[in-house]
C-alpha cells in the first residue's frame, strides 16, 4: 500500500532548514525579515516562522489526500471482508464436526450409559442474563465514539502520530539529516560545535537520523492505524473477533481426539490417512473357551466402536469394529486395528439389517448406534464364539497360542468367560 | 485496540441453599494468575464486592462447605455442571473417568468453550460439597 507523502516530510525537504520544538513546526527563513524571533547560527541571523503543530500539519495531510485515503480504506475493507468470509467458511467446516461431537455426547453417551436426566436447575435462566450481562459490558468496551467511517476516524482521532509515535524530543532538520536539540546553559554556547540560539537561548544538536529513515518510519506507522482504523470504520472488528473466537472454541472442542465419560466415549484415528469417528464402548477383559477341548484363552480389554461419518444432514452409522490392535476368532486379521467383527451368518445378518432399518426411518440414529454396540458388537466380541458359526480365526493353540489361560487363572483374575455355551 | 483476549466467566452454587449461583467475570484474574488453582478460584468467587443478598446466602454456604471440609476425614469435593446443571465428568491424570475436581488443579484447564445469544465466552459452573475422605478413591486431595 503506497501512501501519499505525509506533508510533514514535503516541508521539511524544501525548508532548507526547520525545527521542532514542542510539537510545532517552525521554519528558518532565508531572509531577515522584521519579527519576534529569530534563529542564530554560525553568525548569522535568520528569521524563524512559527507555523502549524503537528498535529495540525497530519490533519492538513489527511484532508488534502482525502480520495487517496478513502481508497485505501475501501481496499482493506474489501480485504478484510474477504478474511471473514474464509473465517466462516472454516467455522462450517468445524461446525460439521463439532455437530458429530455433540451428536455422540449429547444423544448416544446418556442412552449407551443409561444417565438420567437430572432435574433442570432453576438458576439457569437467571443465571444467562447474569453472563449476557458480563458479556454486554465487555463488548460495549471494544466500541469507539465516531467511527463513522474509517476516514472520519482517523481525522478526528486527538494525538497525532508523528508526536506520539515519531517525534518525541525537539528537532531540527537540514539538508535531509535530523538532529535532536537541547537547551544548554549560555555558559556552554561557546565551549561546543554544534550550536545555534533561537532569540537568547542557546542549544546544542546532534545527528540521530536521516530525514528518508523517519519518513519509513511514519508510513509504517500510519499504515497500521490505517489498517485498525479501517477495522473499526467498517465494523468489521468485533464482528470478525467474534469470528476468530467462534473459531477457536470450535477448535478446541474438534481439537480433542479421545473423551470419555464413563463406558462410553469418541475417538479419531487416522486410518490410511483418512479421518474415522468412532463412537466406542469400552470391554472389560474376558475369556472364551474352545469349541473342542477344555482350553481357556484370555482376550484383554479393547475399545468396541462403531464409526459415525456425516453425510449432507444425515450422520451414516458404520458396523461395530475393534478399534484397538487386537486378535479374534471373529475378526479377518490378526494384530490389525480398526477391524469389523463378524456378528452372524446370513440370516442373522438379514435380521439385524430390517432392525437397522426401523432404526434409519424413524430417524432413531443413537438408538441405532446403542444397538450396534450393546446388542450386536459386545455379544459377538464376548459371546459370539460358538458352535454353529465359521469363525475367520479358529480358537486354538495354532491361533492363540499367546492367549491361552488356565481355569484357576481365571478365577483368580476374576475373568469371565463369556461363550459358554450348551 | 480491544481486548482481544478471551472472557472467563465462572459461576458457583452451593446444593444446599439451591439459591441463584454467584456469577462472575474472572478473565482478569486468571490471566494475572495463570496458575490459579480450584481452590483459590472459589476463595476469589466468594470474595464479596458488592453481592446481593441471594449472592451472600451462597457465599455463606460456600463459606460453611470450605470450613466443614477443614475438618479430618472430611474433603473439599468440587463438582462442575454441565450446561443443564447436571455433574460434569473428567478424565484424571491415569486416564480415569471422575465426577470430583481436585482442589489443587488450575482452575483454567476446566473452563469449556460456551455461548449465549451467539455471544461466546469461556465458563465453568461449579458447585462444592462435603465429602467423606476415600469415598470416591480418585485424586483429590484432603484440605490440611
Amino acid at each position: 500500500m503506497n501512501l501519499p507523502k505525509p506533508l510533514f516530510i514535503s516541508i521539511a525537504e524544501e525548508s532548507k532548514l526547520c525545527l521542532i520544538v514542542n510539537n510545532r513546526l517552525y521554519t528558518v527563513e532565508p531572509k531577515v525579515e522584521e519579527g519576534n524571533s529569530f534563529f542564530y547560527m554560525l553568525n548569522n541571523k535568520y528569521n524563524l516562522k512559527e507555523s502549524e503543530t503537528l498535529k495540525s500539519l497530519e490533519m492538513i495531510y489527511f484532508k488534502n489526500n482525502e480520495n487517496e485515503f478513502k481508497d485505501i480504506f475501501n481496499n482493506l475493507t474489501k480485504t478484510k471482508s474477504e478474511e471473514s468470509q474464509l473465517i466462516k467458511k472454516d467455522i462450517n467446516k468445524l461446525k460439521n464436526e463439532y455437530e458429530l461431537i455433540n451428536f455422540a455426547v449429547g444423544e448416544i453417551f446418556p442412552l449407551v450409559n443409561h444417565k438420567k436426566k437430572k432435574k433442570k436447575v432453576n438458576h439457569k435462566k437467571k443465571l444467562n442474563k447474569k453472563i449476557l450481562k458480563i458479556l454486554e459490558l465487555k463488548e460495549n468496551s471494544y466500541n469507539y465514539k465516531n467511527t463513522k467511517d474509517g476516514f472520519e476516524y482517523i481525522l478526528n482521532r486527538e494525538y497525532s502520530m508523528l508526536e506520539r509515535g515519531i517525534i518525541k524530543n525537539n528537532i531540527l532538520i537540514s539538508n535531509g539529516n535530523v538532529y535532536e536539540i537541547k537547551k544548554i546553559p549560555k555558559t556552554f554556547y561557546q565551549k561546543i560545535r554544534n550550536k545555534f540560539k533561537i532569540n537568547n537561548s542557546c542549544y546544542s544538536y546532534s545527528f540521530i537520523k536521516n530525514l528518508k529513515n523517519l519518513e519509513n518510519e511514519y508510513s509504517k506507522l500510519l499504515f497500521t492505524e490505517i489498517t485498525k482504523a479501517a477495522d473499526y470504520g467498517s465494523q468489521k472488528l468485533t464482528e470478525r473477533i467474534q469470528l476468530l473466537k467462534q473459531r477457536d472454541n470450535f477448535l478446541s472442542i474438534v481439537n480433542k481426539r479421545c473423551y470419555e465419560e464413563g463406558n462410553i466415549g469418541f475417538l479419531k484415528t487416522n486410518k490410511n490417512s483418512y479421518n474415522h469417528f468412532y463412537v466406542f464402548i469400552k470391554e472389560k477383559p474376558f475369556a472364551l473357551k474352545s469349541l473342542k477341548t477344555d482350553e481357556y484363552y484370555k482376550f484383554e480389554k479393547c475399545k468396541l466402536g462403531v464409526e459415525l461419518t456425516p453425510k449432507k444432514n444425515k450422520i451414516e452409522v458404520g458396523y461395530p469394529v475393534i478399534i484397538d490392535i487386537y486378535s479374534h476368532p471373529l475378526i479377518p486379521t490378526k494384530n490389525v486395528s480398526e477391524q469389523r467383527i463378524c456378528y452372524g451368518d446370513k440370516y442373522r445378518k438379514e435380521e439385524v439389517s430390517k432392525k437397522l432399518n426401523e432404526f434409519d426411518k424413524k430417524g432413531k440414529i443413537a438408538e441405532k448406534v446403542c444397538y450396534l454396540l450393546k446388542e450386536i458388537g459386545e455379544p459377538a466380541l464376548r459371546s459370539g464364539y460358538f458352535g454353529d458359526l465359521m469363525p475367520h480365526l479358529v480358537l486354538n493353540k495354532e491361533n492363540f497360542g499367546d492367549n491361552l489361560i488356565s481355569l484357576e487363572e481365571l478365577n483368580r483374575e476374576h475373568i469371565p468367560v463369556t461363550n459358554k455355551f450348551k | 485496540m480491544a481486548d482481544e483476549k478471551e472472557t472467563y466467566i465462572a459461576s458457583i452454587k452451593c446444593p444446599i441453599t439451591q439459591t441463584d449461583a454467584i456469577v462472575k467475570d474472572v478473565s482478569e484474574k486468571l490471566y494475572g494468575e495463570p496458575n490459579l488453582t480450584m481452590n483459590d478460584l472459589i476463595k476469589y468467587l466468594i470474595k464479596d464486592n458488592g453481592f446481593n443478598e441471594t449472592e451472600k446466602e451462597v457465599m455463606g454456604s460456600v463459606e460453611n462447605v470450605l470450613e466443614e471440609s477443614k475438618r479430618p476425614k472430611k474433603m473439599l469435593g468440587i463438582k462442575a455442571l454441565d450446561s443443564d446443571g447436571e455433574y460434569k465428568y473428567f478424565q484424571n491424570r491415569n486416564g480415569e473417568t471422575q465426577e470430583l475436581i481436585s482442589p489443587t488443579e488450575i482452575a483454567k484447564d476446566y473452563f469449556e468453550p460456551k455461548s449465549i445469544d451467539e455471544k461466546v465466552y469461556k465458563g465453568l459452573d461449579l458447585e462444592v460439597h462435603v465429602t467423606p475422605e476415600g469415598s470416591s478413591g480418585l485424586d483429590y486431595i484432603l484440605l490440611k
